[in-house]
Parts: C-alpha cells; structure tokens; sequence
C-alpha cells in the first residue's frame, strides 16, 4: 500500500518498504483514522440476507436519477469567454512560468524532496531469527555511521513495546513478520510488524538508535484489526473448502480460529463460566420448539466477541432455519436470536416465525 | 456470452459479498456519513451488481475489486442525489455518527472529521487512493476522470486536509 501512496505524497515524503515509514505519513494516518472508526462496520448476515432476498425475489435496486444535462452555453457566449477572460489568462500563466524558469535558472535549485533516507534493512520472519542486515546498494556510505544499538536490540524493544500496547490474546509476536529499517540521517530504527496472515494487521515502532527508546508507535488497535481478507487466496480457499462456504455451519473452534486470523476476532470461542454453543442453542431451540414445534430444524450460532459490538459483552446469535443449510443461503430469512454469552438471558430477536402468530416476546418471556 | 445457471450467479454474489462487502460498506459509510444511508447503498451495490454478474463470470472485468468500488460510489452519488438524503442533515459532528470506535487518538480524529467535510469529489478520491489502494490510474477510471484531474483533486485534497487540521 505504502508503495502506491508515495506516488502523491506531498512535500516529496516516500514511503515503502526499504524507505523509512514514520506513522505521521499522510497515508498512513488517514487508513489508521478510518480503520480506528469503521472496523466495526460490518457487511453482516442480515445485508447479505437481504440482497440474496431481493436477488431471489427480482427487486431492483433503488432506481438512479438520471443527470440533469446542464445548458449548453451558445457558440457566441463561448466565443467571448474565450476572449474576454481564458485567453488572457493563459498568456498570464504562461508568462509567470518563464518568469519562474528565469528565477530558478539564476540562482540554485531549490531542492523540494528531500534525498531518500540512508538506510539499513533487515527482515525477519518471526523474532529472535533475525536475519544480519544488508546494506542497499545505494546506501554504501552507510559503513560511517552505524547505530549504537543493535538491529537485534531494535527488534527485542519493539517486541517489548508491541506486547505492552497491542492486544496479545488475538496475535502473539510470533505472527507477524519484522522488517527493520534503520535511518542513519535521522538515527532511528523503524521497526515494523505485519501479519503472517496477509490481513493488513501492522505495528511500526520508532526508536532511536542511539538510546532505544520508543519515540512512537503506531495505532495498537491496527495490530489486531484485519484491513483486508483476500478469500481468492489459497490459504483462505483451503477453509471454506474444507468446512463449506457459510461461516456460521462450522464448528466453533474452527469460527473463532478463522475469525481470529482474518476478522478481528470478532467471533471467538465461549471462556470459562459462559455458556456452551450448544447450551446457547438449547436456550433457543427449547422454548420455540415447545410452543412453535417443527418450525425449525435447524440451529447454528456464532460467539460474538466484545470486539464485535464494541461493547464489553460478548452475546452469541442462534440462526434458526426450517431446514439445514448449506453452501447456499435459503431464501427465507432466518429467525436470529440474540442472548448474553454468560447468562444466557435473549436480548433481541429479529425475523418472525412463519406461519405462525406466536408472539416470540412471549415465547422468549420478553417484556 | 456463455449463459450461467441462478446458482452459479448467486455463488458469485456471496463470493463478492464475502470478499468485498466490508470494504464496501465502510466506503459507504465515510461517503454518506449515515450508517442506515451506506447499508440500503452497500445492499443496492451488490443488487446492481448481481444484475451485470454474468461479465463477471465470463472474465470481462479486468479489476473485479474496481468494478465493484464503481457501483459502490456510483450508487452513494444517487443516493446524495435523492430527496431524501438531501432533506437529512449531513452537517453532524463525527461524534455523532454511529461508530462504535472512534479513533484513540485527537489527531486521528480531527483527520477523520477533515475527510468526511471534503466536498465529494475530492472525498470519494481521497476513499478510493488512500482508504481502498487504489493507484491514480484506477481511481480515474473508477470516477470516470482522467489521471490529470485524479492527481489535480488528490492535490487539493490535500492541501484542504492539511488546512483542516492546522486549523483545528
């Protein structure tokens, strides 16, 4: 990503991976801004719900207006905006130009971008397997001015400092990859952390080489926050072919461990003194099946993460369909019920149940 | 063009949806500024585009990830359009808007506040090259521009954002 934004940074500033990345590029912070605010958001099981619904039931989509085509303005009118105002203007334009090709010749070039960082760089794919850093062919002159501290020591401070700011339950250091940059006209390292998974997760630390210590690190948040799934990826293929295309049918484990790698994890496995998937689902299928019986048949859940709602409880959602999906999503909507992963109490409900009157507020003893 | 059965078309549909839909919906979200406005446009997105799947799965798009950021824009520029979204008031502080999590830090979100007042224009560029990655060249084409007036916008984009944020 870095590569292709350097092409329109302002002021010259470069970013890439043998360039120096500080978190204060342009780029940079608008991602992390937008990626801190909307990783919540969601394309969700009820969007999908919907478009496979209107898709089935052949509702369009919400009609465009057509543009309204502005007045052409009359040959005359064009004609004496030409003269009266563009071609002046340019003859101006150009004549500040040369003017400017005059100032710029006469003295010295100004130089608007800065060089390109001296660097030094080092890639590891997990900690502790540091690889002796190599230096690029155009930074010879880097042999006058090594750091003080050791790429080593760089990569051991910045671990220290990922596992002080970054949630280590979701990755631990080992899943990333370490790529060290060392800025030898500024005396900094930058060390930066990227997911194993290919998801966008990243951490970047910068410390000085010459004392170690952190002057900045990026966004902890970004360092579990998945910026992108690749699912024509083999990696991501091998899943939903082994355990089939709708996330919701596979096991728990296997949920919370894909989710845990490529979404965030914003479903996770259920910890000690919450309820089970199955006793979740129990919770569900008892009280419909005893007053709605032989409606649904079958009854699949996720454990929603705090993550996920951004809220600090986790609440699992039990889908309940007539009948058992698989890799094709029925068109009828599901009846999905929302319950506290720890008291098992339903908090919501959407969808109804068909054929049916029953008052699910009733069946679920909802006010 | 080789005809295609409804399964083979709906599969593609929540391939997309799978593989897309959360970019979409947050383009959307940045774009509209309304969570409830960037679902009904993210749904649309997919709606319009299952309705041109069958270029699709004959390989005629070239950058599946650019069609569908296309749509996605295109359907925000009607929905901006019609009467609806223009009688909601858009001028709402981003605190407001219903983000769970809004940046840590106040510099993050001054710049976050400085993208969503960009005019349009220069917003949905500012979307495309920085948020989705795209190159220039591909943000023309998905706009609808040339390179020149892509790389002219992005300019004064950045220089608005940069003023924005001096300011605040």
């Amino acid at each position: 990503m870095n590569r292709r934004l350097s092409s329109s940074l302002p002021h010259g500033q470069k970013t890439g991976k043998n360039s120096f990345l500080t978190p204060n590029d342009d780029s940079l912070r608008i991602r992390q801004s937008i990626e801190e605010s909307l990783y919540t958001v969601r394309f969700n099981a009820h969007d999908m719900h919907a478009v496979m619904r209107a898709v089935k039931t052949g509702r369009k989509a919400a009609p465009s207006r057509k543009k309204r085509r502005m007045i052409r303005a009359d040959l005359v009118f064009t004609l004496s905006f030409m003269i009266m105002i563009a071609l002046p203007l340019t003859l101006y334009v150009i004549r500040s130009k040369e003017n400017l090709t005059t100032i710029v010749l006469n003295n010295n070039p100004v130089t608007v971008s800065p060089q390109p960082a001296s660097q030094l760089s080092s890639n590891t794919t997990h900690a502790g397997q540091g690889v002796e850093p190599t230096a690029q062919p155009e930074h010879e002159q880097l042999t006058s001015a090594s750091p003080d501290l050791a790429h080593s020591e760089a990569v051991r401070i910045a671990r220290e400092c990922f596992e002080t700011q970054c949630d280590t339950t979701i990755f631990t250091f080992e899943e990333y990859t370490v790529t060290t940059t060392y800025n030898d006209q500024r005396d900094q390292y930058a060390v930066s952390l990227e997911s194993i998974y290919d998801n966008g997760c990243s951490f970047t630390v910068i410390l000085s080489g010459e004392t170690g210590s952190v002057i900045q690190y990026s966004s902890p948040k970004l360092a579990t926050v998945p910026t992108r799934i690749n699912n024509d990826s083999p990696e991501i293929g091998a899943w939903f072919d082994q355990h089939g295309k709708l996330l919701i049918t596979w096991p728990q484990d296997v949920q919370a461990e894909f989710s845990r790698r490529y979404q965030g994890a914003t479903i996770r496995a259920a910890k000690g003194g919450e309820l089970t998937a199955e006793a979740a689902i129990a919770t569900v299928r008892v009280p419909i099946e005893s007053n709605a019986p032989g409606v649904f048949s079958a009854y699949y859940c996720a454990l929603y993460s705090e993550r996920a709602s951004g809220s600090a409880r986790a609440a699992y959602q039990v889908y309940c369909y007539a009948q058992e999906i698989t890799d094709i999503l029925p068109d009828e909507e599901p009846l999905v019920v929302t319950l506290d992963a720890q008291t098992g109490a339903i908090l919501s409900y959407s969808g109804n149940l068909p054929e049916s009157d029953l008052d699910l507020a009733a069946v679920f003893h909802m006010r | 063009m080789p005809s295609y059965t409804q399964e083979e078309r709906e599969q593609a549909l929540i391939r997309l949806m799978q593989t897309y839909g959360d970019s979409v919906k947050r383009l959307c979200c940045m774009y509209l500024r309304e969570l409830g406005a960037a679902e009904d446009a993210a749904q649309d997105t997919f709606i319009k585009a299952f309705s041109h799947i069958d270029a699709l799965l004959a390989g005629d798009v070239r950058n599946e990830k650019a069609w569908i950021m296309r749509i996605a824009i295109n359907t925000c520029k009607d929905l901006l359009r019609s009467s609806w979204l223009r009688r909601f008031d858009r001028r709402r502080s981003i605190d407001e808007l219903p983000l769970s999590a809004l940046p840590d830090h106040e510099d993050n979100l001054a710049l976050m506040q400085a993208v969503c007042a960009l005019p349009p224009n220069l917003k949905e560029l500012v979307l495309l090259h920085y948020y989705q990655d795209f190159n220039l060249r591909t943000c023309a084409h998905i706009l609808g521009i040339s390179s020149a007036t892509a790389s002219r916008r992005l300019q004064q984009a950045q220089q608005k954002l940069r003023h924005e944020l001096e300011r605040s």
